[in-house]
Order: structure tokens, then C-alpha cells, then sequence
């Protein structure tokens, strides 16, 4: 595309002898487009309504992003383009601004962009720059501590790591450059530089060049640079659902670690989770691409680094630039000047080790709000340093091969270059795992107890042939690989990927395709609880707003009355095996619904204890989504139930009560410990339904080790002797509690199951077991299976509601984005297929002519 | 040091970083420091060179992009150091 000049701008007025000032120029610059760049645009605009789809469609990173940001992006940058170049970069910046509003609202967005601004102004004052610089350090103390809640701030925490994002870097950046900068530079380029416009949307940020960022903007044909942004986007995206195949189908808590192949999965695994940095990295500097920042590439081939030094060059290189030029290179010349190279080349390096060191504790703390000191971190940084070091001076000795200019690449040199890749990729595997562990003893006990399979070896060799013939590859076809055919062909790939994936979502797709795929789509990854996976710095660090809860509040858009139930208000702890229960006499609005229980904290009405003549009881034990969390009280499945059946008369020997005991997070122990408080039985009802859910393994452990770390017996004397033939060790962490209790929580469970029943005969009523998942639950089929085979086993009725959503849109039928309990249009479905399900069953319930046989 | 400082860069890079590399391939407008060609050691070493063969002095602050990354940048560099 051709830039407006002045002569166009000069025939246009001579034209138009009205136009003048910003229309003439405007005009100009319209005029400048040839039917050949209008056709390109046409294209960029093209890719950039199919990428925004994608971005919703794949529900990238948060509704924040998704729903906001990459709209305002996508309709900016198409403004942007048609604007005069002089004017682009201030627009850029008020978009910026825009889009903290929107994602932080008026208040809290115009205290961000406040801070914001007066850091940036005292970069300004008219005062010598150490005056500046002491001024700066100051309001950085005082924000250090407001930040570490020692003052008291008029603004939220959510605002806290986009401030931090937005500043902890760039302002070191930019002060360097401001004292050595010599050209003048605009406001506009600055607030475009701080407050950058994705950065609300991505806490972890690439740490932007000011120079660079200034440097790179339209510095190319602007279609060229647009077009680098597109192939980005697509490429970030990729990494993005690679990411989520790798969470959701590969990762591993270290509990599970029982192999050695499960060693080797959980390492791969753990490593290939900073594809969601990379991928959100790429992303990042490719929106910037469709403002004219033509940034560097960051992450080229990463996994493929043959060398400490190489993965130094290629992985965060916006991270060794900022090193290179505020440490590195001053260090570096300030030693050389009176030392040998190899000296200063050493010095300098491990300086930049120990500042990086340090500087990702900073992040932490601005990102997250503490500080991030532990021994496996330091021993991580300092064993990368050491490498480095050694890798730098044998450079220095023997020199590095520059590919980009060498004229061909031998077989043999790739070949080698391949082993070294094989041999990199490993030991990033377990320094990376060594670094996920929070503690030495933790990945010492994890790696010293996986048990050596023949088997492993095999996939051992298998897995770094592949990687060893990546790199390889790479390497040998290094000068063709990035020609601009590849790299146009290699974006069409990521986008048909993308799309491949999404068309296995649709009705198209057969029922498993779609059951897997369906997954990839989901951007909040549930199938693990995350406080049972063992994640590294990045997936704690870039999932910043999973551990902020204001801030994950403003990125899914959650209203701040849509407090969790879980709180004191609404539950109290119990003496007994259940742990805790909801309050009784609860009389309040919960996601906007009147939310009541009676005096027995039951989300239910007051029930006589002396069943009345002809009534049938049936009890209703399981979790949140049985208590009806999200629904109004007369909404829950049980309560439309009896609604319904009372209605239609639809038991002709008398009434029929549904009774609900649901209690958030109750496992089977803490039902069974429910049923041996008589609360339950005291009603004498004639079938107890216990609803089962996905989670009740995960639940399950997590309760054992809540009550093994409390020293207190299980409710099920036989779980609890299997337990003590265990012999736990007081003080065994969760991890390896976790470990030895994994082979047996099949049946641990199972023994819960069978005195649940037995309880339940007991009484005289019959348990029947409802398998009831909620809505975008991963649909695991072996999960459902195990627990109906379970409760089989142990001689219970059971009732398989896997396939209740099938047909509906699911998204349709959670109560919201952040809240994933059926709404009342799920309770609704529920209530039809339980009914459904009984009325196959009149023996059952008494739906029937043998009602009054089972009725006492 | 009569010669053009464009072809001592050249020349010095190519043998100090590319040895065996085809010269023709290396323009004056090549970019060093986005191909990879100048690293972190080689910018240093590079540097070292310029000063000691042209007697100027390279601040660390000078050693980026904007002066290094191509020949005709560093050669610009070189004759803004070098006395009138």
C-alpha cells in the first residue's frame, strides 16, 4: 500500500480548493489506495472477521477478551488503517483507554488510567532526572505497598496486575530510554506505549521496547505488516487450543504419577503448557500487528532449541531484549573496559540470571499480590544461569553457526543438530517439572517413587526420535522454512486446524468427535479441580485472573452479587464426619433468586417428621446442583417434581413428597455421614435418591485428606480400616496422600456406597443412584461408568442420566458464564428425565399400581 | 583506515560471524540483529572492533537496533564518532 505524500495531498486540494486542513489530508491518504491494495485490505478485513469468530467460537482466554477487546480491536484497526498515519498512533491510545473502560467500567477503569497517567507525568516533570527518577521510586514504594494491602486504596484489586502488567516493566524500559533517548517523543506515543491497548485483557504481557515500539510502527508497507499480524493471530490461536488439548487430555496432577511413563507424561505435558503463553504472546503481537507495531517474533520453534543459548534467543525474546538492554549490555561494557571477555561475558550473564531471578518474583508479586521466594525456583534460575554461562563461553571459544547467510546445510550437521534438540528437550521436561514442584521433597518423592516400566523405554526412545527428526528438519530446511509461500501456507494449515476442530462441535460430527472437541471449545477447562493440579509459575501467572477473584469477576463480566455459596453466611461447620452444612432459616437473594431453607437447612419447605397417611416420601441427597444452586426455590428439579406429580395425581394411593437434603461438595462419606445423623431417615422415606456427579472421585479424595490431616475416623468403618492398613505417615503432604490413596479411592468409594445402602435398608427404604452430570461437564464416559458399576456392585438401583443435555445447547442451560449449575431450564430437563425415568420404574416409586405395596 | 567503513563492517562481520558465508548475500541494508547474524556476544565483539580499529567509544545504551542492525547503520554510527 502506498503512504499518503505530500503531493498526493497537494492534488487533492488543488482539486478541491474547499478541502483543506484534515479532510484534504484524509482524503489524501484515501486516495493513495491502488485497486490492488484495496483488494488486500479487502482480504486482511476478511481474516479478521473469520479470527474474531474463531476468538468467540474458542472462547479465548476470557469473556473480557473475547467479547470486548477483540471486537473493539478488530473494528479499530479497520478505522485506524483508514486514518492518516500521524494520526493513527493517538488513536491507538484512545482505544486503549476505551477498552480499560469497558473492561473495568467508568469508575474503576478512570482510577487505572489515573495512576497511569501520573506515572507517565512524572517521567515529565520539568525537574533534572534524578529528582524524576527518586519521585518515581517513591509512588512505586507506595503502590508496592497498597499492593501488599498495607494501605488502603480508593480503587479494587481487580485493577491491581492490569496496572501492574501495564507499568512494572515498560516504566524501567522507558526511563532508560528517556535518559538516553535524544529525539523528542509525543504524549500520544507514550499512553500508546503504557497503556497498549490488548494489555487489559492479558495480565502477562510481552515487556514492549519502548525504542522498538516506537521504531517498528508502519515502519514496512502497512499491508505487509497487517498481514504478519493475521498469520500471528492464527498461529497464537493454534498454540491456544493446542494448549487446551494438552490440559485437558495429557496433563497429570503428581499424585498420579505412578510409572515411570506417567513421569515422562507429566513432565511432556507440564512443558507443553507454555504453549498457552506463547500462544497468548503471538496473539498479542499480532493485534499490535494491525495497528502498524511491527514487534519481533517471540517463540520461534522454542521446543526445537538445540542449546541453552538457543532457547535464550528464541523463546521470550521480548524478555532477553529488555535483559540485553538494561543489564546485559551495561554491565558487559562497564567490565570489559578492564577485564577479559570471558569474565565480563560470565559476570554479565549470571547478573542477568539473578535480576531475572528476581524479576519474576516482581511479576508475581504485582500479577498476583505476593511474593514468590521458594528453593526450587531459585535452584531453577540458578541451574539455567550456570547453563548459559557454560554455553556462552563455549561460544565465545568456538564460535556459533549463523544459519541465515551460510550456504547450505549438511545432512550430517542436522542430524547433530537433532540429537542436541532431543537431548535440550529433556532436560527442559525435568527442569521445567523441577520447577512446577513447590518443593524439593515433593519432585524428589514423585521421581524416586515412579515405577520403571520396560514399556517406558520404548516411548522414551520413540518420543525423542520425534523430537530429535523435528529439529533436524528444522534445521535443514532453515532457509526455506520461513519464505513467504511457507509461511502463508502454514496460516492457511492453523486455520483450517482451527476450523477442523470447531466443525467437530457441530451435529456433523459424530457423538465422540463431538463429546472431545466440544472440550477444546471451553475456555474454562474443568476437568480438574485446580487446586489438584500441580502448575508451574507461567500457568499460575498467566491465569492471573484464577487466582484474582476481582479480577476474574471483571473479566467474565460477573456482577459482584454473584457471591459464591459456599461463605459463613450460608454454611457453618458440623462436630460430625460430614464436616459442614447449610445454615437453616436462610432467607436470601443468591445470583438474583430467593434462596430459602428451613429450620433443618433443608432447601425445602417444613415437613412434618410423622409422614402422613398415604404419603410417599422420597429423599433427595447430592450436591449443589441438587440443592439448586442458581434457581429460585420453587425451581429445583425435586420441587417441580412434586409440583408436577401432586398436579397430575399421578400416584393414585396418596401424595407424594420430594424432600431435598442436596449440601454443596458432599462426597458419599459426608451422605453417609448424613444418613447415620438420622436427618435423613427421621422422615421416614420410602426411596432415597442419591444423584452421583463426575466429580465424586476428586471430591472423595479431597474430603479423606481433609479428615486424615484432622486425625478423625472415616464415617465408613471398613474405608476407615483400609485406610489404617495403609499406614499413612502423619504429615504426609496432599500430593503423597493423594498417591498412596489414588489405587484404592475406587473402592473406598465403593465401601461408602455399601453402607449407604445398608443405612438406607436399614430404614426400610430403597437407595436408588442417579448419575446426573451438569451441563458442559466433560462427558467422560469411563467416569460415569466406574461410578454406576460401583453403586451396582454394591446392589443399588441405578439411573444413568449422562445423555440428559443431549440435543439442547448447554450453554443455553447454565445459570452463568462463571456459574455452571443448570439454570431453571436445566432443573427443568432434569425434572422431566427423572420423572421419565420413574414412571419406567412404577415399582420404584410408587407412580402406579403397586404404590400403596411400597407406601408404609 | 582509508577505506569505506561499509566494507570494513563488512568485511569484519563476515569473517568474525559468517565465515564461508556467500558476501553478495550480505547487503549494506541487511538486517543483523532481526536475522540473528548479531547477537548478544557478536554486538559486543563488534563494538570491540569498532573502537579499537576506528578509536571511538560505543555506549552500551548505543548498542541496539537502531545502530547496529545494518552496515549502513553502523557505518553511520562510526561517522558520527569519527572527528570532523
Amino acid at each position: 500500500m502506498s503512504q499518503q505524500t505530500p503531493s498526493s495531498s497537494e492534488s487533492v486540494t488543488a482539486i478541491h480548493p474547499e478541502l483543506t486542513g484534515w479532510s484534504a489530508e484524509w482524503r489524501a491518504h484515501l486516495a493513495s489506495h491502488s485497486v490492488s491494495d484495496v483488494r488486500r485490505l479487502g482480504m486482511v478485513v476478511l481474516w479478521l472477521g473469520g479470527l474474531l469468530l474463531a476468538v468467540r467460537a474458542f472462547r479465548i482466554e476470557s469473556p473480557a477478551f473475547y467479547q470486548s477487546v477483540a471486537p473493539l480491536v478488530a473494528g479499530g484497526a479497520i478505522i485506524s488503517h483508514l486514518l492518516p498515519k500521524r494520526w493513527r498512533i493517538g488513536f491507538f491510545a484512545l482505544l486503549s483507554f476505551v477498552a480499560i473502560w469497558m473492561v473495568f467500567g467508568l469508575r474503576e477503569g478512570t482510577w487505572l488510567i489515573g495512576i497511569g497517567m501520573v506515572l507517565v507525568g512524572l517521567c515529565h516533570l520539568p525537574a533534572p532526572f534524578w529528582v524524576r527518577l527518586t519521585l518515581l521510586l517513591g509512588v512505586g514504594l507506595t503502590l508496592g505497598f497498597a499492593r501488599a494491602g498495607q494501605l488502603q486504596v480508593p480503587w479494587g484489586g481487580a485493577a491491581w496486575p492490569i496496572l501492574g502488567s501495564m507499568f512494572m516493566f515498560r516504566l524501567i524500559v522507558y526511563v532508560y530510554d528517556l535518559r538516553h533517548m535524544k529525539v523528542r517523543t509525543s504524549w500520544s506515543e507514550r499512553f500508546a506505549y503504557f497503556f497498549c491497548l490488548p494489555n487489559v485483557a492479558f495480565p502477562l504481557f510481552p515487556v514492549l521496547d519502548f525504542a522498538t515500539f516506537r521504531r517498528s510502527h508502519y515502519d514496512r508497507n502497512a499491508l505487509e505488516i497487517y498481514d504478519e499480524g493475521v498469520r500471528w493471530i492464527v498461529r497464537g490461536l493454534v498454540h491456544l487450543v493446542m494448549y487446551r488439548m494438552v490440559y485437558l487430555f495429557a496433563t497429570i496432577s503428581p499424585a498420579q504419577v505412578e510409572t515411570t511413563g506417567d513421569l515422562m507424561q507429566y513432565a511432556v505435558a507440564n512443558y507443553a503448557l507454555y504453549l498457552r503463553v506463547s500462544g497468548q504472546f503471538h496473539l498479542i503481537v499480532g493485534l499490535l500487528h494491525l495497528f502498524g507495531f511491527r514487534l519481533p517474533e517471540t517463540h520461534r520453534f522454542f521446543y526445537l532449541a538445540s542449546s541453552f543459548s538457543d532457547l535464550w534467543r528464541r523463546i521470550n525474546i521480548y524478555w532477553k531484549d529488555f535483559m540485553q538492554k538494561v543489564v546485559y549490555m551495561p554491565t558487559l561494557f562497564r567490565l570489559k573496559r578492564g577485564h577479559s571477555e570471558t569474565f565480563s561475558v560470565i559476570m554479565a550473564t549470571l547478573l542477568v540470571f539473578a535480576v531475572t531471578w528476581y524479576m519474576h518474583s516482581y511479576q508475581w508479586f504485582w500479577l498476583l499480590g505476593t511474593w514468590l521466594w521458594s528453593a526450587t525456583d531459585a535452584l531453577f534460575w540458578l541451574f539455567l544461569a550456570t547453563c548459559l554461562v557454560a554455553n556462552s563461553v563455549w561460544e565465545l571459544r568456538r564460535g556459533r553457526a549463523r544459519m541465515s547467510l551460510t550456504p547450505g546445510v549438511s545432512l550430517r550437521l542436522s542430524v547433530r543438530h537433532g540429537v542436541q534438540t532431543a537431548g535440550m528437550f529433556t532436560l527442559m521436561c525435568v527442569l521445567w517439572t523441577f520447577w512446577a514442584s513447590p518443593t524439593i521433597e515433593g519432585f524428589t518423592s514423585m521421581v524416586g517413587g515412579a515405577r520403571p516400566r520396560a514399556i517406558d523405554a520404548v516411548w522414551l526412545l520413540s518420543g525423542l526420535s520425534v523430537v530429535a527428526a523435528a529439529g533436524a528438519w528444522v534445521h535443514y530446511r532453515q532457509r526455506t522454512i520461513f519464505s513467504m509461500a511457507r509461511r502463508n501456507t502454514t496460516t492457511a494449515l492453523g486455520a483450517m486446524f482451527l476450523l477442523g476442530v470447531w466443525g467437530g462441535t457441530t451435529g456433523m460430527a459424530p457423538a465422540s468427535v463431538r463429546s472431545v472437541t466440544s472440550q477444546l471449545l471451553d475456555g474454562k477447562l474443568n476437568k480438574r479441580d485446580a487446586d489438584i493440579l500441580q502448575r508451574g509459575y507461567y500457568e499460575k501467572i498467566v491465569g492471573v485472573d484464577r487466582f484474582n477473584g476481582e479480577l476474574w469477576r471483571v473479566y467474565s463480566g460477573r456482577p459482584v452479587g454473584a457471591e459464591v455459596f459456599q461463605t459463613e453466611q450460608n454454611m457453618r461447620n458440623t462436630s460430625d464426619a460430614r464436616l459442614d452444612e447449610v445454615r437453616p432459616t436462610l432467607d436470601i437473594v443468591f445470583s438474583d433468586k430467593p434462596l430459602t431453607t428451613n429450620s433443618l437447612g433443608m432447601r425445602d419447605r417444613e415437613y412434618p417428621v410423622v409422614k402422613g397417611a398415604g404419603v410417599f416420601r422420597v429423599a433427595v441427597l447430592g450436591q449443589s446442583y441438587v440443592l439448586g444452586s442458581g434457581v429460585a426455590d420453587d425451581s429445583t428439579f425435586d420441587a417441580l417434581i412434586e409440583t408436577r406429580l401432586r398436579a397430575e395425581r399421578a400416584r393414585p394411593a396418596g401424595d407424594i413428597e420430594f424432600l431435598n437434603f442436596g449440601v454443596p461438595r458432599y462426597t458419599p462419606f459426608q451422605q453417609l455421614a448424613l444418613l447415620q445423623s438420622e436427618r435423613v431417615t427421621q422422615f421416614s422415606p420410602d426411596v432415597v435418591l442419591l444423584f452421583g456427579h463426575p466429580n465424586e472421585f476428586l471430591r472423595s479424595v479431597n474430603y479423606i485428606q481433609e479428615m486424615q490431616l484432622a486425625g478423625r475416623p472415616l464415617p465408613s468403618a471398613r474405608a476407615d480400616s483400609l485406610l489404617t492398613s495403609l499406614s499413612l505417615k502423619p504429615g504426609q503432604t496432599r500430593d503423597a496422600l493423594t498417591r498412596v490413596l489414588r489405587p484404592y479411592i475406587d473402592t473406598l468409594v465403593a465401601m461408602a456406597y455399601a453402607d449407604i445402602r445398608a443405612q438406607i435398608l436399614r430404614h426400610g427404604a430403597q437407595p436408588v443412584f442417579v448419575y446426573l452430570p451438569t451441563p458442559l461437564d466433560e462427558h467422560d464416559p469411563a467416569l460415569a461408568r466406574t461410578l454406576l458399576a460401583i453403586t451396582r456392585g454394591v446392589g443399588i438401583e441405578t439411573i444413568d442420566l449422562t445423555d440428559v443435555y443431549v440435543g439442547h445447547d448447554e450453554e443455553s442451560l447454565i445459570v452463568a458464564d462463571w456459574d455452571r449449575h443448570p439454570n431453571a431450564k436445566g432443573h427443568l430437563l432434569i425434572a422431566e428425565r427423572v420423572m421419565k425415568e420413574l414412571r419406567r420404574r412404577p415399582a420404584l416409586v410408587g407412580l402406579g399400581e403397586r404404590a400403596s405395596a411400597t407406601s408404609r | 583506515m582509508s577505506e569505506p567503513i561499509a566494507a570494513t563492517v563488512k568485511a569484519y562481520i563476515l569473517d568474525a560471524f559468517l565465515p564461508g558465508a556467500d558476501a553478495a548475500e550480505l547487503t549494506d541494508d541487511t538486517p543483523l540483529i532481526s536475522e540473528g547474524i548479531l547477537d548478544s556476544l557478536a554486538t559486543v565483539r563488534l563494538v570491540t572492533f569498532l573502537e579499537e580499529h576506528y578509536n571511538i567509544e560505543v555506549a552500551a545504551y548505543e548498542a541496539n537496533a537502531d545502530n547496529l542492525d545494518s552496515i549502513t547503520l553502523i557505518a553511520n554510527l562510526v561517522r558520527a564518532k569519527l572527528p570532523v
